[in-house]
């Protein structure tokens, strides 16, 4: 009867609550009190209530005295003196097995070291632009202008566009502009050519929060002709003198420019390093335009301004300035220009975002990228997580040996809670120690680091408390990770089995599980093995691609219009020199850093009203033979033709096909160039890379005129340091404006690969780490394997089995094994290394042959590892294994 | 023998034990002492009360039998001590003198 009348019973979880919260030697009178009482209270005035009351009860039940657990019966030894003896036990481990102790520790510490350096890189690489005080509202203003199906994203704007912003929307709080160049600075008789020059709004230094060392922060740069110099830059002029309020002379009219400022230097982690501003006010303009490009343009927002919000109002400014300024520039009507609005897009990029996310053709340096960020970091935690896995395989073939141990402990009391912390004891000991070796390696490593990755990061980084504390932690958690599997697998046996010495009669070890774990660093090593090799394959490519043009021994002097009214003479006095072979008046040349562009369309064309955008060269009659581009339809400029200096253009083959003259006759046609000018094709050239092969090549048009300013060489010498000498003696007999530059365009080229460069350095760096690790872990596991069949081997050699079979016997386990591995990462690899090729323009195939290799390696690796034991196991005297017993 | 140490309720509680000898036990005695005062009183609070009690040594205890009402638990059963009963005592001798020397007239208004 009383069973049914209770058939809810008291609340369920309130009884499971108060289970949990009693200390276990109070449980069953508290429960049972409760339920008597409930019960009581169930016929005294039915379930409902009686429920309410439960409620009070179990709550009237918390207090100190009920949850306080009972001491132990039988108390442990303090936990000090418990930690003191796995300590000592371990360190004692550590130098019985000196060998695997070793092994482990080199692991774990190059896995450290890596991750260590990588985790600098990484947080280097976030850290970019955070210096400004208000970073987090500061943004770059972009343009993606939308053409042809094709959108060009441009990191900077018309020199109106801040200031527009800023008056017509109360979010934005202030705007600066910076306009990078490059010209001569000369101080007396100092005189050298300046590549990192800028100039930038008044406001400019205080918004980036670049506080200046010597002079007045916000006059420095107000005044024309104002020029705020980084410490080191002003050494170089300056020397001991005091530059404040001294004339300095920029560019080929020696302009002079006063210093008004020095600041300690632009912060290492941002997207520019200029080492002096010139004040923008120096180029001022009554009428600033709004539809060209140039400016680098950065806002700051208020704190409560959404920019996605104030993206979307810029439409309203396109319309209102962009339109106008196109319809008068490109002599369209207001419907056509209108169109603008649509294609023409102002956008807000994050400050701290630029370095990481931003891409466009025409940042001021080249960018860091999210995705090697991305890559590294996983590459740091794999190659930590090998050298645990060499740990974790260690220790548990290590179990016989340990197995006694492990009874005795038991039977002495020790508890499983116990025996795992001891065993977590050891690999965190363990694990300490190659913390302390990977400091060791980074101090040692870091220089090697910084010239790969290109940082300046000095090891007092690595030394604060937090790096410290991170370092420590990680250690500590790999010591955890790589000992837990082991330590509850040590700790599991059981008593008799490990004290009769019948646990590992069978199965010496745990095959699945260390099969597994070697399948696993294999295929992480031939992954990155694979890697390596496309990595190289496709950065030899681009080196080696067929440029369209020949690059060998061609000279670029970027600057000739120092000679002024020379320059022609200056090229042909050159060209009496029998080792050039050709010359050319132009500053434009492949890889180099001038660009000019525009947007044409083919005239009257009623088929399509296609509009590209062309780059052009401006060249003169020689150009084409000088740099050896061939010619494929039409002919070259020439002087029979007059009229070629007025209307006559080349064009390459992109521009043909964009042009949508594919299978028609370029020859004749025209073009239009955006202020109605009308250019008559004469000629196509063979697409060229004139700028990185990363991207494809694109419409370039080619014309007559505007081209001084640069000479492009050909040259034909074995002694080019001694052909440079006399041209240097040339140049000077012209008594030119500043000192000779120049640059040869293949080591142009080759600058444009340094990140990839990078990529394929540490790649293969990290190949090794991995390789290294997972090998010693072999090596190591094949000796203990090996140790536990002596007597099997000795056996098998009294009954006649020969020294290869023996050896075949012993490996075959292993190479099986990286077989598999082998198996698992090639389509891992296929789409991780297929995936980064699709940033490029111009690619390899991923081969069959790529996979083989890496196979090859890795299978040739681990044989290298496994045979020298095998063999010195095969050719063993089976007397001497099989003798004791 | 300091006396502060019994407070009111435990000493409600030690009495209860007494009287309930000997099956004294935290439900019966919260049972009891809500019939007795017609207050509420939670099992949660008597067994305090009693946990402080054996501390002090007032009271001794031993785990009974099991019962099928306590889902086949066991009950600790509590007895006043040769200390408690003494403490007990002492309590009410003191009482005792206090009540009688109150004035008659006094215990009259009462009434």
């Amino acid at each position: 009867m009383k069973a049914k009348k209770s058939a809810q019973g008291p609340p369920r979880w309130m009884t499971r609550f108060i289970e949990w919260a009693c200390a276990p030697h109070l449980r069953e009178e508290v429960l049972g009190d409760l339920l008597e009482r409930y019960i009581l209270w169930v016929e005294q005035w039915g379930e409902l209530k009686a429920r309410r009351r439960y409620w009070r009860e179990v709550l009237a039940y918390m207090r100190p005295s009920i949850s306080k657990r009972q001491a132990e019966k039988y108390p442990t030894p303090a936990t000090m003196e418990m930690l003191q003896n796995y300590v000592k036990i371990a360190w004692r481990n550590l130098l019985a097995n000196k060998a695997f102790s070793i092994i482990n520790i080199l692991g774990l510490a190059i896995g450290l070291a890596s991750f260590m350096l990588i985790a600098v890189f990484v947080y280097n690489e976030l850290s970019y632009d955070k210096y400004p005080s208000d970073a987090n509202h500061i943004y770059r203003v972009n343009i993606s202008v939308i053409g042809n199906g094709d959108v060009a994203i441009y990191p900077n704007v018309d020199a109106a566009v801040g200031n527009g912003i800023l008056n017509a929307f109360p979010e934005a709080k202030e705007s600066t502009r910076l306009l990078p160049a490059s010209d001569y600075v000369q101080y007396k008789n100092n005189q050298f050519k300046e590549a990192h020059l800028a100039f930038a709004d008044s406001n400019f230094l205080q918004l980036f929060s670049i506080p200046l060392i010597e002079g007045y922060d916000r006059d420095a740069l107000v005044a024309p002709n104002s020029i705020v110099l980084s410490k080191a830059f002003a050494i170089k002029y300056f020397g001991n003198e005091d530059p404040l309020g001294k004339s300095i002379a920029i560019g080929t009219n020696k302009t002079a420019y006063k210093v008004t400022g020095l600041f300690e230097k632009v912060p290492d982690n941002s997207h520019f390093h200029f080492d002096a501003f010139l004040s923008l006010s120096t180029h001022h303009s009554i009428n600033p335009t709004w539809s060209n490009v140039g400016f680098y343009t950065y806002i700051k927002l208020t704190d409560k301004a959404d920019p996605k919000k104030l993206e979307a109002k810029f439409p309203q400014l396109v319309a209102k300035y962009v339109v106008p300024e196109v319809q008068r520039d490109m002599g369209i009507s207001l419907a056509e220009a209108q169109k603008s609005v649509d294609t023409f897009r102002f956008l807000l990029q994050p400050l701290t975002a630029i370095h990481l996310y931003s891409d466009t053709k025409y940042e001021l340096e080249p960018n860091g990228d999210i995705q090697y960020v991305v890559i590294f970091l996983i590459l740091a935690l794999f190659i930590l997580l090998l050298a645990c896995v060499n740990f974790t395989n260690l220790s548990t073939a290590q179990a016989a040996k340990r197995s006694r141990e492990v009874g005795v402990r038991k039977v002495m009391g020790s508890v499983k809670k116990q025996l795992i912390i001891q065993f977590l004891t050891e690999s965190v000991l363990l694990t300490s120690f190659a913390m302390i070796c990977a400091y060791l390696l980074v101090f040692l490593l870091l220089p090697f680091f910084n010239q790969l990755a290109n940082r300046q990061i000095g090891f007092s980084f690595f030394l604060n408390y937090q790096a410290i504390l991170t370092v420590f932690l990680v250690s500590f958690l790999s010591g955890i990770l790589a000992g837990i599997y082991p330590a509850f697998f040590l700790s599991s046996f059981s008593i008799i089995k490990t004290l009769k010495g019948s646990l590992f009669t069978k199965s010496p070890q745990n095959k699945p599980l260390h099969s597994s774990l070697i399948v696993f660093q294999f295929s992480i090593s031939t992954v990155l093995l694979i890697a390596t090799i496309v990595v190289y394959k496709q950065l030899y490519y681009m080196q080696n691609k067929k440029l369209g043009y020949d690059k060998d021994q061609v000279i670029a002097l970027p600057d000739t219009r120092l000679l002024g009214t020379n320059q022609l003479a200056f090229k042909e006095q050159l060209l009496q020199d029998s080792r050039v072979i050709a010359a050319s008046n132009s500053r434009y040349f492949p890889g180099g850093e001038m660009m000019d562009g525009t947007q044409i369309h083919p005239k009257n064309e009623t088929s399509n009203g296609v509009e590209i955008h062309a780059n052009i060269f401006h060249i003169d009659y020689d150009y084409l033979r000088t740099l050896g581009i061939p010619i494929i339809q039409g002919r070259n400029f020439s002087k029979d033709f007059p009229s070629d200096s007025i209307s006559g253009v080349l064009i390459n083959e992109s521009a043909v096909r964009e042009l949508g003259w594919t299978g028609l006759n370029p020859i004749g046609r025209s073009v239009v160039k955006s202020g109605q000018q009308e250019f008559k094709v004469i000629g196509v050239t063979k697409d060229f890379n004139y700028v990185s092969v990363k991207q494809k090549v694109a419409p370039l048009m080619m014309v007559l005129g505007r081209n001084f300013g640069g000479i492009v060489l050909k040259i034909k010498t074995t002694d080019v340091n001694g052909f440079l000498g006399d041209l240097k003696k040339q140049w000077d007999s012209f008594n030119p404006n500043g000192p000779l530059e120049y640059s040869f365009l293949d080591d142009k080229f080759a600058t444009f690969y340094a990140s990839e460069q990078r990529v394929q350095t540490l790649f293969s760096v990290f190949a090794l780490l991995a390789v290294v690790i997972a090998s010693l872990g072999l090596f190591a596991l094949s000796a203990f394997v090996i140790e536990q069949r002596k007597k099997e081997i000795g056996i098998r050699k009294v009954m006649g089995a020969s020294v290869p079979g023996i050896v075949q016997l012993l490996i075959q386990d292993f190479v099986k094994l990286v077989l598999i591995s082998i198996v698992i990462a090639t389509p891992l690899a296929w789409y991780a290394m297929n995936r980064w090729l699709q940033g490029f323009a111009y690619r390899i195939d991923i081969e069959w042959w790529m996979f083989t290799l890496a196979g090859l390696l890795a299978i040739g690796i681990a044989l290298l590892t496994v045979s020298f034991q095998s063999i010195k196991a095969a050719l063993m005297n089976p007397v001497s294994s099989l003798r004791s017993e | 023998m300091r006396r502060s140490d019994l407070g009111e309720f435990e000493e409600v509680v030690l009495l209860a034990v007494a009287a309930l000898s000997p099956k004294a036990y935290s439900v019966v005695i919260a049972e009891e002492l809500e019939r007795e005062t017609g207050n509420t009183v939670s099992t949660g609070a008597v067994h305090a009360a009693l946990q402080r009690l054996e501390q002090k040594g007032y009271v001794s205890s031993f785990l009974g039998e099991a019962t099928a009402e306590r889902g086949g638990r066991r009950k600790r059963l509590f007895t006043v001590s040769a200390l408690g009963g003494k403490i007990l005592q002492e309590v009410r001798a003191v009482r005792n003198r206090l009540w009688e020397r109150i004035d008659s007239h006094l215990l009259l208004d009462w009434q």
